[in-house]
């Protein structure tokens, strides 16, 4: 291995050659990680954005750590953020003022994974809508509350629909007739909530079942990063478990591997519409809006999806949604 | 062993790997033996120009010259270490958004004996620059598909394993939008650059992918940016402002934002390397 360095750095030297040595050593030592794309340099560029935008923001925090960001959509105090997101636990938003406020969740979208939230917030205004198409290569910011964004990247496919993903619980049963299970896939959701081989379902959200086809017919209404309650006989007890849906990792057994894609939001598919962009965002900033050069939200980011790409809904879908989610309700649905 | 390698050039990647699980990733310390002889005791090293005068048509199949730019054409907001002003941003957004639609009808989805991979047309005669990990050994078969999704038959020509540089081309019909070369000579770090291609492997209902970044580092025998280039990126192909290819895709990184593109002058300098042997006697 010494012997191929060695050849490694001969060779290097052969082929090196730039005009001037001072230049070639500053563009082999590399770039301040301040003036990467998304280092604190480059940033500052955009706190003008942020300067207009960060009254129609809201960060979300649930038991005091941040689970999202929200898009305000009311001088009121509404605001909408990924439903998904808000575990269980005492709701507030922090303000740009720096001031912490009451929060509630008064409606959810699950289709979209929207949740309408009422802070008890004084001083919002609601975010601007962009009415044109996203165009590839426009850029799309992430504003926080702060002073300059959350994070910047490009808008880098056309608007799109998002399929959903089947999701699993992670068991497997002894037979299409019996629902005992056999084994359970390492990571996943079933394994987590403490199920053991031997179990046997008996129910999925009060929804008796016998048979594997009426599990699966059962699991295709729910999605990755829903949590369902899963009914189950050990020996002689019977109890019910919270088992989250996950996707299996591809590339080997439990969790999505992050290696390559970081961290990703639980619920990364099944959009009507989306603005794919670069941004590199972490999947607890979602929730806030998208917006371009004027400070107007050309979407609200949805998901993080993958190494290279994040989603944002676009207005036109948000709108509506806010709509639906604003009406009185006519008949509370049973849940 | 590869990585190994590629770990000494790339500097502080510690966890490098190849965007796409296929091709033959290894090389032996023969080959590297091999190579050093061949490239670098066989012929003149050189700058990138000097190469593409020497190297450039081997066997009819010919790679074109760079093209060559001055840095001083591009916007005033393009060339500042970062933006300072709104009047900046709107500048790289204008360009980026006219390029994008410049470069993309030459960038197409490769699909190679069952895997996906990127590539980019650099003739009209439909010569396709790509990763060697892509592409394989010579003759092997390929399905291009347009942005239009339009899909024209190929095959691969050859790859420099050391370098990842890979060559295929169109075998049908023409002529074929095309894009131009560049160099490195007038590349610094921090000049903002796009990657193009289809990460996760190419996808009916979505379009080409663009990201934007900006290049980390420029060495010999590695380009870094922070493009977030992913599987199925590789082989694509990494502008500069004008327009130009100046890196291919070949392996991403541990981190998000540093990601490895084959220097386009690996292309000049290794030419002969890429043509196969057999090719190059028949030639000469």
């Amino acid at each position: 291995m010494k012997n191929q360095i060695g050849l490694q750095l001969l060779l290097m030297a052969l082929l090196a050659g730039p005009a001037s040595a001072q230049e070639a050593a500053r563009n082999s030592t590399g770039l301040s990680r301040n003036l990467y794309r998304g280092g604190e340099g480059t940033l500052r560029a955009f706190g003008f954005i942020s300067a207009k935008t960060r009254e129609s923001i809201v960060k979300l925090n649930v038991n005091g750590s941040t689970v999202a960001l929200g898009t305000v959509v009311d001088a009121k105090g509404l605001v909408l953020t990924k439903a998904s997101e808000l575990k269980t636990g005492k709701l507030t938003c922090w303000l740009p003022t720096e001031k912490e406020a009451e929060a509630e969740v008064v409606g959810i979208d699950e289709d979209l994974d929207l949740a309408l939230v009422h802070c008890r917030a004084r001083g919002l205004k609601p975010v601007r809508w962009e009415t044109a198409e996203a165009a590839v290569g426009q850029w799309a910011i992430t504003p926080g509350i702060g002073a300059t964004p959350q994070a910047v990247g490009v808008v880098s496919a056309t608007t799109r629909r998002i399929r959903p993903e089947r999701a699993f619980i992670g068991v497997q049963f002894e037979s299409a007739i019996s629902l005992r299970i056999e084994e359970l896939m390492r990571g996943l959701g079933a394994e987590k909530a403490g199920l053991k081989p031997g179990d046997k379902v008996l129910a999925i959200n009060g929804e008796h079942v016998t048979r594997r086809d009426e599990v699966v017919d059962c699991l295709s209404k729910f999605r990755e990063g829903q949590t369902i309650k899963v009914r189950v006989q050990r020996e002689q007890d019977e109890f019910d478990a919270q088992v989250r849906l996950m996707m299996p990792d591809p590339d080997g057994p439990g969790e999505r591997s992050t290696r390559l894609t970081g961290q990703v939001s639980a619920r990364s598919a099944g959009f009507e519409e989306v603005i794919e962009h670069d941004t590199v965002l972490q999947p607890w900033l979602c929730g806030g809006p998208l917006v371009d050069l004027d400070g107007k939200a050309m979407g609200l980011n949805i998901a993080r999806a993958g190494r290279f790409s994040t989603y944002a809904l676009t207005p036109q879908v948000v709108q509506r949604a806010l709509e639906k989610l604003k009406a009185p309700p006519k008949k509370k649905s049973a849940k | 062993m590869r990585d190994e390698k590629l770990n000494m050039a790339g500097g502080d990647a510690n966890d490098r790997r190849r965007p796409a699980g296929f091709g033959g990733g290894t090389s032996s310390l023969a080959l590297l033996l091999c190579c050093l002889v061949v490239c670098g005791l066989g012929r003149q090293p050189g700058i990138a120009a000097e190469a593409a005068k020497s190297s450039s048509d081997t066997n009819g199949i010919a790679l074109p010259r760079p093209t060559r730019v001055s840095r001083e054409s591009l916007p005033a907001g393009l060339l500042r270490p970062a933006p300072e002003s709104i009047a900046d941003l709107r500048a790289i957004e204008a360009s980026v958004k006219v390029l994008v639609k410049k470069v993309s009808p030459a960038t197409v989805a490769v699909e190679v004996g069952g895997a996906t991979g990127s590539g980019v047309i650099i003739s009209s005669n439909g010569l396709v620059l790509t990763a060697a990990h892509v592409a394989g050994g010579p003759d092997r078969k390929v399905t291009f598909t347009f942005p239009d999704g339009k899909r024209v038959r190929g095959e691969t020509v050859g790859s420099d394993e050391n370098s990842d540089a890979g060559l295929m081309r169109i075998t049908e019909g023409g002529p074929w939008p095309f894009v131009p070369l560049g160099e490195l000579e007038t590349a610094k770090v921090g000049d903002w650059v796009l990657a193009l291609g289809h990460p996760g492997g190419f996808d009916s209902r979505r379009s080409l992918v663009v990201r934007l970044g900006r290049l980390l580092r420029i060495r010999g025998d590695s380009l870094q940016s922070d493009c977030t280039i992913s599987p199925g990126d590789s082989g694509g192909p990494l502008f500069d402002m004008h327009g130009r290819v100046i890196g291919i895709h070949t392996t991403i990184s541990g981190s998000m934002s540093e990601n490895f593109h084959v220097p386009i002058t690996k292309f000049y300098s290794e030419w002969d390397e890429i043509i196969p042997a057999a090719k190059v006697e028949e030639g000469t």
